[in-house]
Parts: C-alpha cells; sequence; structure tokens
C-alpha cells in the first residue's frame, strides 16, 4: 500500500491555512466554512470550524494529506482528530496585519506541546518582506515557548513558496530526532 | 561564505562569479556571490574607482579593489579582478575566520544549543540548514553534527562560529544526553528529500 | 443580517427541554463558529467547548450530506454507551444557531429529538 503522508495548517484565522491547501491540493478543498458571527467579521466573512482537507497524488510514494485547522483556541481539540501520523506542521501567520503577532502568540499558546513534539516551520504570509522588527519578534515569541524553528516568508497562493516550505520541514525530518508516539506514523 | 561586491558593474559581479566556478576546487570553503550586504556577510569587494562612492557599515571584512592599486594601498588588489588575487583573498579570509573559530567552537565535548533559526535563510548554504535542522530539535557536539549531517568538520566549524556570532547558539550548560535517534518506521535515510524533491516537482520547482 | 433571539426568550425555551424532558442533562445554543449563546444544564459542563464542538459537528455533517450529494442537514445524532448529543439548527436564521442537547443513556431519544425540534421553531423567527 502507498504510503499516506499527512501535514497540517494552523494560525490565527485568516491567516492563510484555506489559502494553502487550496493551491496545493490535486481535488476541490473539503471545506468547513461558515459565516464569523463575533468581531472576526470585520477583517474576513467567514471561517472554517472544523477543517479545511485537500489531497495531493505522489503517485509511487503516495499520497499527501492536507488539513487546516480553525485559527481559534476553542476548536483546539480539532488537533486531536487529525494529529496521528501527522509529518509536521506549517504554522501561518499574517505578516500583514497589525493583529499577525497577536494570533501567533495564540496559536503558539494551543499548540505549544504539539509543536515541541513534531518538525514544523514558521511561515509570514501576506507580505513580501515583512520588517526585520515583526520577524524577531516572532522568534522571540519562538523563544519564549522554548521553541526553534524556521522562519520563511512565503505567498500562501504560490506552489513554489509552499514547495520551499515542504522541502523545509522535509529536512528536519532528515536531520532531526522528534518524539513522535509509536502509531503515529500513518502509514508512512 | 558570501561574499559581495560593493559598487561594481553586473559584467564585473558575473566574471566573479566565472572565476568562484574555475577556482571552485582551490578555495578551502563554497563561496557565493550575494548582492545583499548585511552585518553577516563573509567578505565584501569594494569598487575604489566609483565615480560616486557609497559609505559600508562598519566592522565589515573588505578587500579594496582598483584599476590601478599600487596607487591606492598594499592591500588593494586589481580590478579587473585576477583569480590569483581572489584566491589569495578568499583562502586568507578563511584562515582568519577559522583560527577564532577551531578555539572556540570546537570543544570536543561542548554540545551546542540552537536558540533560534536566522531571520534569514538567504546566503546559508544547504550544508549549514542542514546544520540548523539537525541542531532545532537537540543540541549535538560537532562529531555529532558531522555524523548527522555528513558536511566536514571545518566547515561545521564556521557554520557554528557564524551562529554563535548572530546570538544563535548556545552552549548547553548541563550534560544533556543525545536524543535517541528515532528510524521512522523502515525506511531509509534521506527518504524525506526524496519526498520533497517529488512534491518540487509536482509543484513547478526544478529538479 | 444576523437576527439573535430574544436570549431571555431563548432560555425558556432550553428550560422547557431540561425540565420537561426527562434525562437530558444540557441544552446550549450555539453560533455556527462555536461561541455559546445561551445554555441552560442540569450538570456541570463546558459550555464554550461544547459550543465549538457543536459547531464543528455541525460543519462536517454539511459538508459529509453536499460532498455525498445527499441534501440539506436535518439534524445530528452522535450516540454513546453513556450518553447521546442531537443537534439541530434553529430554522430562519440561515445557520446563524445551533440547538444541542446532551441527554443520559436512560432518555429516550425520539422525545429528545422531538423537544428539540419543538425548541428551534418557537425560536424561529415568526413563531
Amino acid at each position: 500500500m502507498n504510503a499516506c503522508h499527512k501535514l497540517v495548517f494552523i494560525g490565527e484565522p485568516g491567516a492563510g491555512k484555506t489559502t494553502c491547501i487550496a493551491a496545493l491540493s490535486d481535488i476541490a478543498p473539503v471545506t468547513t466554512d461558515v459565516g464569523c458571527t463575533d468581531d472576526l467579521a470585520r477583517r474576513k466573512a467567514s471561517t472554517t470550524v472544523a477543517l479545511d482537507y485537500g489531497e495531493m497524488d505522489l503517485g509511487e510514494q503516495g499520497m499527501l494529506r492536507l488539513y487546516g485547522l480553525p485559527g481559534q483556541e476553542r476548536f483546539r481539540f480539532m488537533f486531536d482528530v487529525v494529529r496521528d501520523g501527522a509529518m509536521g506542521l506549517v504554522v501561518l501567520v499574517d505578516a500583514a496585519s497589525a493583529q499577525g503577532l497577536d494570533g501567533l502568540a495564540g496559536t503558539l499558546a494551543t499548540y505549544a506541546d504539539e509543536l515541541r513534539q513534531r518538525p514544523f516551520v514558521l511561515c509570514l504570509n501576506k507580505h513580501p518582506d515583512p520588517p526585520m522588527a515583526f520577524r524577531e519578534r516572532c522568534m522571540a515569541m519562538l523563544r519564549d515557548q522554548g521553541l526553534v524553528a524556521p522562519l520563511l516568508v512565503i505567498d500562501a497562493r504560490s506552489r513554489s513558496d509552499l514547495a520551499q516550505v515542504f522541502r523545509m520541514l522535509c529536512l528536519l525530518l532528515d536531520h532531526g530526532d522528534y518524539p513522535v508516539l509509536d502509531g503515529e506514523r500513518g502509514g508512512a | 561564505m558570501r561574499l559581495a561586491c560593493h559598487q561594481f558593474l553586473a559584467t564585473d559581479v558575473e566574471a566573479l562569479r566565472s572565476l568562484l566556478r574555475l577556482l571552485e576546487s582551490y578555495l578551502r570553503n563554497r563561496w557565493e556571490v550575494v548582492e545583499r550586504i548585511d552585518r553577516d556577510i563573509d567578505l565584501v569587494l569594494v569598487n575604489l574607482d566609483h565615480p560616486a562612492p557609497a559609505p559600508l557599515p562598519d566592522g565589515l571584512n573588505r578587500i579594496d579593489c582598483a584599476a590601478r592599486p599600487r596607487l591606492r594601498h598594499r592591500a588593494c588588489i586589481h580590478r579587473p579582478l585576477r583569480a590569483s588575487e581572489i584566491l589569495t583573498v578568499l583562502n586568507d579570509a578563511v584562515s582568519a575566520e577559522a583560527r577564532p573559530v577551531c578555539a572556540a567552537v570546537s570543544a570536543p565535548t561542548g554540545r551546542h544549543r540552537l536558540a533560534a533559526w536566522p531571520l534569514q535563510l538567504d546566503g546559508w548554504h544547504d550544508d549549514a540548514l542542514r546544520i540548523l535542522a539537525t541542531l532545532t530539535s537537540r543540541a549535538a557536539t560537532q562529531a555529532e553534527i558531522v555524523a548527522a549531517t555528513g558536511v566536514a568538520p571545518a566547515r561545521v566549524d564556521v557554520v557554528l562560529s557564524r551562529l554563535r556570532d548572530q546570538g544563535l547558539l548556545e552552549l548547553a550548560t548541563q550534560r544533556v544526553p543525545p536524543a535517541p535517534r528515532i528510524v521512522h518506521g523502515n525506511v531509509v535515510p534521506g527518504r524525506w528529500r526524496a519526498l520533497a524533491t517529488r512534491v518540487g516537482r509536482l509543484l513547478g520547482l526544478p529538479a | 443580517m444576523n437576527r439573535w433571539p430574544d436570549p431571555d426568550h431563548a432560555l425558556q425555551a432550553l428550560a422547557r427541554i431540561v425540565s420537561g424532558c426527562e434525562g437530558v442533562q444540557i441544552a446550549m445554543l450555539a453560533s455556527r463558529d462555536g461561541r455559546p449563546f445561551v445554555w441552560r444544564s442540569a450538570v456541570a459542563g463546558d459550555s464554550g467547548k461544547l459550543a465549538a464542538m457543536t459547531s464543528s459537528l455541525t460543519a462536517l455533517g454539511r459538508t459529509v450530506l453536499r460532498e455525498l450529494n445527499a441534501g440539506e442537514l436535518d439534524h445530528l445524532l452522535v450516540e454513546g454507551q453513556d450518553g447521546k448529543l442531537v443537534l439541530v439548527g434553529v430554522p430562519g436564521l440561515d445557520g446563524l444557531l445551533v440547538l444541542a442537547v446532551l441527554a443520559e443513556r436512560r432518555a429516550r431519544l425520539g422525545l429528545v429529538l422531538g423537544h428539540a425540534r419543538m425548541c428551534v421553531r418557537a425560536l424561529a423567527p415568526g413563531a
């Protein structure tokens, strides 16, 4: 049976998770978007409340399954639904928004324990060249949580940018040691 | 190692790139010509003949170049660049950098802990990225890094030194046992790279 | 435009389920994006988490039905050894609110579902 690889996208609402999956997926992404009913509605009309799902057929190298999780802390339980077999995570940040840093702080507070166990890449999206002060603040937040990860500036719509993200994640997997739990390899 | 050209013509820069390719087997380190001049650049070639000289940040390791170097100063080299002079200055630059590195970084029992990745990855070669990836999940000695990455010890030292200079590397204060190397299932080492190559090809990256 | 029901009116409707249907432990109205609106409970519980899970389950249910060309979602039932959860949308609000009813194992499913339907009808605009 061909291998199944699982990649999980997390990040604040509006950081670009759905966009990443739409850019990568061979199939029309399965979405669970609903209209926002809180302050978030000022920034975006709808938000994911369960997951986004997409697939990339890798031929003989199996299937890459793509999961995007809701950004709000109250949906943290969805990570438990998709965590088994996850090869790593992509943490997205809206680098063009004043709330981007707050969003990252929230994401790290919610997922720090998971991020310590798995490789992840921090991706600054929506800004072609985020100021160094913004990048430094992001790295400081990681350090405050005892996390270490590469930081990439991406355009979530760009397939080549996402290929670089995937390449970086694979580099971490090839050279790193991660306490992946038994039974979490998802056929990989 | 990163090399930049300050106020050179584009044709001069291209000529330098060609020279580096020709000299590759004679150079002690791999050099790359980059556009951006930042504090972390390893060496800057400066064109003294430019009609409107622009200042450079202090503290950079620089080599002056001019059409008539003897009219300038003893350390000035020729422009257009000559292979023999480039070979000398680049290898000297490495020697000068490597000496303190060996003393400060390569303590055989010291275990290095990565505090953070560099903010920008431009100019960090593949071997440096492998070292960073190794240190992302665990503290490691130089020997462990060499074993995990296949990068030459001298090169590992240079990368560690550069990371330390940027405040990104710490020496583990406690004796940290090496994390057990987890083999992902019954798979061969480097299989993630193969997967990345496959995905990259599907997404339009050149092979 | 979101048309939120009057909270007091909604609370009364929830109270009727909790007190009127044997075995019902929790009745809650959750917004479609997973926030608790009003909540009545005979037991302790985490309203925020239930609201988020209600939203996710409902969205997944709708997505599954859409992928299967199986029409609009009417209700969701999640039944375990020790309890059952019924989710029903409030009609006429464009999916704005979902009623979640958690009941003990002994509660009769037909009665729970019937009370839930009555409740959401009472909360529909113009009821």
